[in-house]
């Protein structure tokens, strides 16, 4: 185990110094860069209250600008650590944590609430109603996923049972679109291509607390999780409950992807692509590296992303999951050319 | 000198005989209209040929792959409620409009409302499930529709299809000329020249009297969602207005060829600094009073318009009034410039609460 397992050398010693200071560092850039560039002195004097909470940048920075960086760098973080675990736990590299019909669970839910609301009584929709809706969509089809995961053995059936969950959440929500009113569509479009903005601080709160949590306890699975990358029957060689850890793996991945999809829409490519940028970079398999590695690098692509999202046709803003691709995947691609990696 | 008096007006006879004789085009955004000896060619909103001939005329050779399209066009799907307001304008809905997109709860004219009950108009189905059997059925001479991806099936079951999209016409100058591109398929020129002459002059008054503005109020125009502003950019018909109305248009940096995405902090930078917002959302969508925009949206609840100013959202007939754009011109003016214009008479827009 230890030699497949194995750090091959000592890199993510000094790559995780230099990755969490990329990590600081994307997020500061941002802190600067936007409709008004706020200088270092300002910034100062706008987080010591120097210049009034009244004032137009004030407003900007504290109640836009940082919660929508934290959210990215939080978000990116939160859904490369799910991408991973799915990763793992199907033993399939082209998952991610919507592969099983999470993010179609929440846009159901959501086009429900915002394409039939109105009929139903209610005059305007309140956004917590959204990301009340989001998070049951998600935690229903995760719900329906985990109760067959408990039941089933193998892991493809699991899989695709998740894949049809997806395509008769999406069949559900392409019929309540085409009976809904036209101008209610476009918000739920806006939804749908997902974004850090207009993150508020008690959502950040939510996402910082649940997701930690959620958090804390992936990394006490890691070793367990190392035992299962080498196979169930290894794993269950080793004391791992196979049935129960998978349920658990599962729920994990899927509570840490409708969080974030709760509070920010889809974001695609994130929790596909960074778990292999960081096998790649770190040369390893190992959990305990990937893990912190995956909140790293995600933070970074997910900040970044957002960054360009922005500020890139300033002051237009690009759809973030179109962003994410376009921006991650060559970098997928380059570094599978160079480090001759294999999936 | 009489000799010389007398070349000049045989030259300048023949300039104005053969400049009749030349093609007259005129483009209005994306969409062309080019009237030749016989015929008209129009290009619609994504450019496609089209050869209007009349009936009793016959069909120009060479007119290579355009599609022809007998006039006057007899029977006609429109989407485009703007597309529908134009045959009102023209007084030919009566006889020519058999299809529609738009049920019935959702128009406020009464001639449609009752025809779609009696069967003279049919609803083929919304937008997005649009009833190919019942279409056919239907029989119209041609489909106008934003919809491009109908096309494929429409030519499958020969119906010439056009994309009128107005949104397609950007700018002021091109959405009063839009009335251009239809008029050639019912034989209406003249009129949509009419139309096009009362809409100018109704510009270039408002351009004139707003220039003696004292005060120049700050306008946004936009669609405030959950977390999400769209706003019109700086091209869009509606902003050249309220530039001509007298007013400033705070958004002047955002150029697009429609609606579009902006960032909270430029559109918070922009609602701070504006006396007057112009908003999409409405009670048909599920905005009553300013409260739940702020809601729906909390950066809505710091800007000037929602403390200050006002929050102007258009009522259903606005949709249905486009052959009324002098009108509309003259109510976004009184809406700037009460003092010039005269107190608005909320025919097209209302105040949010």
């Amino acid at each position: 185990m230890n030699k497949i397992l194995a750090i091959e050398n000592k890199r993510y010693i000094y790559l995780f110094p230099l990755f969490v200071i990329l990590f600081l560092l994307s997020g500061i850039g941002n802190l600067f860069v936007g409709a008004i560039d706020i200088s270092v002195p300002d910034f100062f004097k706008i987080i010591t209250g120097t210049i009034s909470d009244q004032a137009p940048e004030s407003y900007i920075l504290l109640k836009i600008r940082i919660p929508r960086i934290i959210a990215s760098l939080i978000g990116g973080g939160f859904l490369a650590v799910s991408g991973l675990l799915m990763q793992v736990c199907f033993r399939n590299p082209i998952v991610g944590p919507y592969i099983l019909g999470i993010s179609s669970g929440a846009t159901l839910t959501v086009g429900i609430v915002m394409l039939s609301s109105f009929s139903l009584g209610f005059a305007g929709i309140s956004p917590y109603m959204t990301v009340f809706a989001s998070f049951a969509g998600a935690l229903g089809v995760m719900i329906i996923i985990v109760t067959v995961a408990s039941r089933m053995k193998s892991v493809i059936s699991l899989l695709l049972i998740g894949i049809m969950m997806g395509y008769i959440a999406g069949a559900i929500t392409n019929i309540l679109i085409a009976f809904a009113n036209k101008e209610k569509i476009k918000g739920f479009i806006l939804w749908g291509n997902g974004s850090f903005s207009g993150f508020s601080w008690n959502e950040i709160q939510i996402l910082l607390i649940i997701g930690f949590i959620i958090l804390f306890i992936i990394y006490l699975l890691s070793k367990p999780l190392n035992a299962f990358l080498l196979g169930e029957d290894y794993a269950q060689s080793m004391g791992v409950n196979i049935r129960f850890f998978r349920l658990l793996v599962i729920t994990l991945a899927c509570a840490m992807a409708s969080l974030v999809t709760a509070f920010a829409g889809p974001i695609g490519f994130v929790g596909m692509a960074v778990p292999h940028m960081s096998r790649i970079l770190f040369k390893t398999q190992d959990n305990r590296i990937l893990i912190p590695a995956c909140i790293v690098l995600g933070g970074i692509i997910g900040s970044i992303c957002d960054l360009i999202a922005r500020t890139a046709f300033a002051p237009a803003e690009l759809p973030l999951s179109s962003i994410t691709a376009i921006f991650g995947a060559p970098i997928i691609i380059s570094l599978l050319i160079r480090r001759r990696y294999k999936l | 000198m009489k000799r010389g008096t007398c070349i000049v007006f045989v030259f300048l006879f023949i300039l104005s005989v053969t400049s009749c004789k030349k093609n007259s085009f005129e483009s209005m955004g994306t969409f062309t209209v080019n009237r030749h000896e016989g015929y008209t060619e129009v290009g619609d909103g994504i450019g496609r040929r089209f050869i209007l001939v009349p009936r009793e005329k016959e069909i120009p050779a060479n007119i290579g792959n355009a599609i022809v399209i007998r006039t006057p066009v007899n029977r006609v799907i429109a989407y485009s409620t703007c597309d529908i307001s134009f045959l009102i304008g023209f007084g030919i809905l009566e006889e020519v409009l058999v299809g529609v997109t738009v049920d019935k709860s959702r128009w406020s004219n009464e001639f449609i409302k009752e025809s779609l009950d009696s069967g003279k108009i049919v609803f083929i189905g919304d937008s997005s499930m649009i009833n190919y059997e019942l279409m056919k059925k239907v029989q119209p001479d041609v489909v106008f529709t934003w919809d491009s991806g109908i096309i494929p099936v429409l030519d499958e079951l020969k119906i010439p299809t056009l994309i009128t999209n107005p949104e397609l016409a950007m700018g002021l100058e091109a959405q009063i000329k839009y009335v251009k591109f239809i008029a050639p398929f019912f034989h209406k020129a003249k009129e949509a020249e009419l139309f096009c002459d009362k809409f100018m002059k109704t510009a270039e008054e408002i351009k004139a009297k707003a220039d003696t503005a004292k005060e120049r109020p700050r306008v946004i125009w936009g669609d405030v969602y959950n977390k999400r502003v769209l706003v019109e950019p700086r091209n869009a018909w509606v902003s050249e207005l309220v530039r001509l109305s007298g007013g400033i248009y705070e958004l002047d940096d955002v150029e697009g060829a429609s609606c579009l995405e902006i960032t909270l902090e430029r559109f918070f930078l922009a609602g701070k600094k504006a006396d007057i917002m112009f908003t999409y959302r409405s009670p048909r969508t599920g905005i009553n009073t300013k409260r739940q925009l702020s809601i729906e949206n909390p950066v809505m609840g710091q800007i000037r318009p929602m403390t200050e100013g006002d929050i102007y959202f258009p009522k259903d007939i606005y949709y249905e009034s486009y052959h009324k754009l002098d009108d509309i011109m003259m109510e976004i003016a009184s809406i700037l410039q009460p003092e010039i214009f005269g107190e608005p008479e909320y025919k097209y827009f209302l105040k949010l609460k």
